[in-house]
């Protein structure tokens, strides 16, 4: 990879962090239930989040644990930290993903996505014709969960480059961050 | 791990399709590039790279209809690492700078001939080494020009993207949050908006504090304020 394309990709990385902390403060503000353009999910914060340091500040602090994560996460938001990583769930009805999002990257790591249903595939042909079954309909989900956080990025970068942005978007996620887990 | 596992990782990239999707000429190129078992007798070769069957790992010779589903060009990336054990490195480094010194009387051998036994037992273990495969897959709508690909480590991303590269004449641009802003449906105004964005500290500004105990300047003589 080109020297300047990882140098963008360092020096860029804040608009992923803070697009990550803009999607958890969404979750919270919201309660989790988001509806765009008839479009329902609900999105919830998992067990697992990664803080990581801008500028000079290198170091990153995890928190993990199957109870309430907000106050470390507000501790370190507080400390000039934004979410790298997170672990989320999308469901849509009866259908549910789980990922941990790599705000940073924008990489999708541990997805699990809806199961798949049962098939009994007994010669070669129908084995290879149900894995071209479960390739697309599995390929469709990965599509789905993307497409959900696509529509949230597109979203925020219109919030972020938008006038709002200086007066009402970041003064509320400064004031979110302020009384997070206090 | 593969896109089918119970629990994935997806890199998301971008390379634009070909004008003209010619399935033969795309397989003959991805069979060109498959996966060969390297000759471990030859050479210290830490990496072997390509192409297999996504449906079966083992197939190197693919056709149209090993890889085409629907609107998806989908394929297996084979990508496997050979190494040496560190702690055997040592040992034999250590075995071998014993016997040296006994042979010659002496106690200790000099640096560049340490540094020489290192790099002659590196090499031969290296030959010895086995191969750890590590499998992926590599999905290409051909209609949007994404790529997924489902592996996070660095060295086996840029194997796949030089192969990607070689194969299809075009290099799989790794969807990063600058770069995505242009591909979920922004206008160019909004998308240069963007880029041009400084980070945003998102912690409170203190208010300055005001005390009434604290000196100010310039510091008036006692006698004046009298």
């Amino acid at each position: 990879m080109k020297e300047d394309f990882l140098a963008v990709v360092e020096q860029k990385r804040f608009l992923g962090r803070e697009f990550l902390t803009w999607l958890v403060w969404t979750i919270e503000e919201g309660g989790g239930r988001i509806e765009r353009d008839g479009d329902i999910v609900e999105l919830q914060l998992g067990d697992r989040l990664t803080l990581a340091g801008t500028g000079a500040d290198k170091a990153r602090l995890t928190v993990a644990g199957a109870g309430d994560l907000r106050a470390e996460m507000g501790a370190g938001l507080r400390r000039g930290k934004l979410l790298d990583q997170a672990r989320l769930a999308i469901l849509r009805g009866e259908r549910r993903w789980e990922l941990s999002l790599d705000g940073g990257l924008l990489t999708y790591d541990g997805l699990r996505c809806p199961a798949l249903g049962p098939h009994d595939a007994a010669s070669p042909e129908d084995r290879r014709a149900a894995f071209e079954n479960d390739l697309y309909l599995r390929l469709a989900d990965v599509d789905d969960a993307v497409g959900v956080l696509d529509r949230l990025f597109a979203e925020f970068c219109r919030a972020r480059g938008g006038s709002s942005w200086r007066t009402r978007t970041l003064p509320a996620l400064r004031l979110w961050v302020d009384q997070l887990g206090t | 791990m593969g896109v089918l596992s119970a629990s994935t990782s997806v890199v998301r990239l971008i390379a634009a399709p070909p004008a003209r999707i010619q399935r033969e000429a795309l397989a003959a190129a991805v069979s060109r590039h498959a996966f060969r078992e390297p000759d471990l007798e030859l050479g210290d070769r830490r990496e072997s790279s390509g192409w297999v069957g996504i449906h079966d790992p083992l197939v190197t010779e693919l056709g149209p209809a090993d890889l085409f589903v629907q609107h998806y060009l989908v394929v297996g990336f084979r990508w496997d690492l050979r190494a040496v054990p560190p702690k055997l490195l040592w040992l034999e480094r250590r075995r071998l700078e014993a016997e040296r010194c006994a042979e010659r009387g002496v106690e200790r051998l000099s640096a560049p001939e340490r540094k020489e036994i290192k790099e002659e037992v590196a090499q031969r273990l290296m030959t010895r080494a086995l191969p750890v495969p590590r499998l992926f897959d590599c999905i290409w709508n051909l209609d949007t020009g994404r790529v997924y690909f489902t592996g996070k480590v660095r060295a086996a991303r840029e194997a796949f993207s030089e192969c990607f590269r070689q194969t299809f004449g075009v290099v799989p641009v790794p969807l990063i949050p600058y770069l995505a802003a242009e591909h979920v449906g922004l206008d160019a105004q909004h998308v240069e908006t963007l880029r041009a964005v400084e980070p945003a500290s998102l912690v409170a500004e203190e208010a300055p504090r005001v005390r009434d105990d604290v000196p100010r300047l310039p510091l008036e003589p006692e006698e004046a304020r009298e």
